[in-house]
């Protein structure tokens, strides 16, 4: 036996729907509501403004412009505080700062959910917390924004580039490297690039680029990465928490554990590993043994002059 | 409709009564389990509606609601009364795959320049999105980004309250070489170093400055009435940095004494060593210590040490 419903409250429930994925066109309501019969004479449109009456009357507010209707506050709301609020307004800043595309559309159609079911608290909030307005959102001034379009670019270009840019030392270095992604470490805006032999990978501070010149030559996606190996023991090993790139190998008898890590920047691996002392050391490859034992001799050349016990 | 707004009268030729209903009874069926009287007796006393409801009607709407999609469920009570309530419905928060991708995209992207107070909040967004979506997955998914997996929230909060009015406290901390202790200490800050959150201050124990990896913490034991800063041994550290001025982060204890080209004398002053040592370990070659003797002694022989460790393999 069909079970009897009311034509009506599928109408305006449908219609509420269409609202939820975004703005609607006033031809596809007057469609829906007229079951796509409307020929400009009938009186769909009085029965179309009931049933917004109908919503407004219940606190749905639905606005027209420019022949499109919008919902600004919907049929079933969700809380949100202050500190949501300040924390989508983070997330959406940090949205516009993807390169246009699928995931950028995805991001802002998440958004959109969001803001669409604000309960009234959290409508009012935006309306008088001026401090929403005033956030600091230091990744996302307009430098670094114009910075990260840039790095975007570079990396959707998929060309080589030759990049001069300055080490710690203020030594200017010339590297040829396949663009990878732009990246933040210690709040910097940093392009990861690899190496041009692939087994390196450099996260370049984007204020220390002097210089990027794409090359006519497709950018290597044949990567090989760098696994480095290293041992941590005493305290460090009880504390370590390992990176998402990073695995622990095995914990061996004294307690001292076996980090393998792949495809960190070396530099930044080398510094953070010094700052581990006596309870690190690296085990492979034999290059990058050799370049923080030579890192540890330079450190004492600077004392050699030194009367010291 | 300006009528209605005069005088808050509504009409048949103002608004579609079924529709309102229908709107009505599913605000009620979302907020809980409604019996048939006490759904009639609401629209009875509805200003807009004062009217009853019969049984068969409300069967009408509530077939209405299920197939625009509503879940409605009839349940049993103790009390032998059947009620109606919507388990799920279109309108409810939903994310896709791949918004849930994009989502872990931007905030990976900003999770390193955001403050701690800013994760916590980030994190209890992500948790109340988790709630409204009901999958655990995506929370813990968050949280695994925001370097807040092992932390308990609630005690985060309670240690960011204390070191806003640097509060003396006594905190149970499972030590990693001595087990679970007591330490007495003036709570200062909680920042991320690393990808780990730590709570510091200065510690009675050893009278130094100290960090405290806050997963390590059980609980805050005490908070004393009043704080009195105690007398530190520290120790006056000038080191001399050999790199570009804009490249040097100067810590709260530390500023810059003498600067030529990019030469730079920098004065320390520090009650943990340790933590000293590390980041001067950090800047390898680019540093030299002047002053004072002895901790340069002491830290040319940590790098002998260190070094020492990749001939004894």
């Amino acid at each position: 036996m069909t079970e009897k419903y009311n034509d009506a409250c599928i109408k305006l429930f449908e219609f509420i729907k269409m609202l939820y994925q975004g703005d609607v066109e006033f031809k596809d309501v007057i469609n829906h509501f007229s079951d796509g019969k409307y020929n400009g004479k009938s009186n769909t449109h009085v029965t179309l403004n009931k049933y917004l009456n109908t919503m407004r009357i219940f606190g749905i507010k639905v606005k027209k412009s420019n022949h499109k209707y919008k919902m600004l506050s919907s049929l079933y709301k969700l809380k949100f505080d202050i500190e949501d609020l300040r924390s989508i307004k983070l997330l959406k800043k940090a949205g516009e700062l993807l390169p246009d595309g699928a995931t950028k559309s995805d991001f802002e159609n998440f958004i959109h959910s969001l803001e669409i079911r604000y309960d009234e608290s959290a409508q009012n909030i935006l309306l008088v917390e001026k401090s929403l307005a005033n956030m600091d959102l230091r990744f996302a001034n307009s430098e670094i924004t114009e910075q990260f379009k840039y790095c975007a670019k570079l990396c959707n270009d998929k060309l080589k580039l030759e990049i001069i840019f300055e080490n710690d030392k203020g030594e200017e270095l010339n590297l040829l490297c396949s663009p990878i992604e732009q990246v933040y470490q210690k709040r910097k805006l940093c392009l990861k690039v690899l190496g041009n032999n692939g087994s390196r990978v450099y996260d370049i501070p984007v204020d220390s680029i002097k210089s990027i010149k794409q090359l006519p030559l497709s950018s290597s996606n044949q990567s090989i990465p760098t696994t480095v190996v290293y041992r941590i023991k005493n305290r460090l090993a009880k504390n370590y928490k390992l990176r998402d790139w990073e695995r622990l190998d095995k914990i061996e008898q004294d307690g001292s554990h076996i980090i393998v890590n792949k495809n960190e920047d070396l530099n930044l691996l080398t510094n953070r590993l010094m700052r581990y002392g006596t309870e690190c050391t690296i085990i492979s490859p034999k290059f990058l043994k050799e370049e923080i034992v030579q890192r540890i001799n330079k450190t004492l050349e600077n004392y050699k002059n030194d009367d010291l016990d | 409709m300006k009528e209605f707004l005069k005088n808050q009268k509504v009409t048949y030729n103002l608004m579609s009564f079924t529709g309102y209903k229908a709107l009505i009874l599913f605000s009620l069926l979302t907020e809980g389990a409604k019996s048939y009287e006490e759904i009639r007796t609401y629209f009875l006393n509805h200003p807009y509606l004062q009217e009853s409801i019969s049984i068969d009607t409300l069967r009408v709407y509530i077939n209405s609601l299920k197939r625009i999609g509503c879940e409605v469920k009839r349940i049993r009570g103790e009390d032998k009364i059947s009620r109606y309530m919507i388990l799920s419905h279109p309108f409810e928060l939903r994310l896709t795959l791949e918004q849930v991708k994009s989502i872990e995209k931007v905030y990976k992207s900003i999770v390193k320049n955001m403050d701690i107070k800013e994760l916590l909040a980030m994190d209890n967004l992500f948790e109340k999105i988790g709630n409204y979506i009901k999958d655990e997955d995506f929370i813990q998914n968050m949280k695994r980004i925001s370097m807040l997996k092992d932390v308990d929230k609630n005690l985060l909060q309670e240690l960011l309250d204390c070191c806003e009015k640097k509060e003396q406290i006594i905190i149970s901390y499972n030590s990693p070489n001595s087990g679970t202790k007591d330490i007495e200490m003036i709570s200062d800050k909680v920042e991320v170093l690393n990808g780990k959150v730590y709570l510091y201050g200065f510690g009675f124990e050893y009278n130094q400055y100290g960090t405290f990896l806050i997963s390590r913490i059980n609980c805050i034991k005490d908070i004393k009435p009043s704080s009195d800063t105690p007398h530190l041994q520290t120790t006056k550290v000038v080191y001399e940095l050999n790199c570009s001025p804009e490249k040097i982060a100067l810590s709260e204890n530390e500023r810059v004494i003498d600067k030529n080209n990019n030469k730079t004398i920098i004065e320390a002053i520090t009650s943990n060593k340790f933590l000293l040592n590390q980041k001067l370990l950090e800047y390898g070659p680019l540093c030299k210590i002047i002053y004072p003797k002895d901790y340069k002694e002491q830290f040319v022989n940590l790098l002998n040490d260190m070094k020492a460790g990749y001939y004894c393999d």
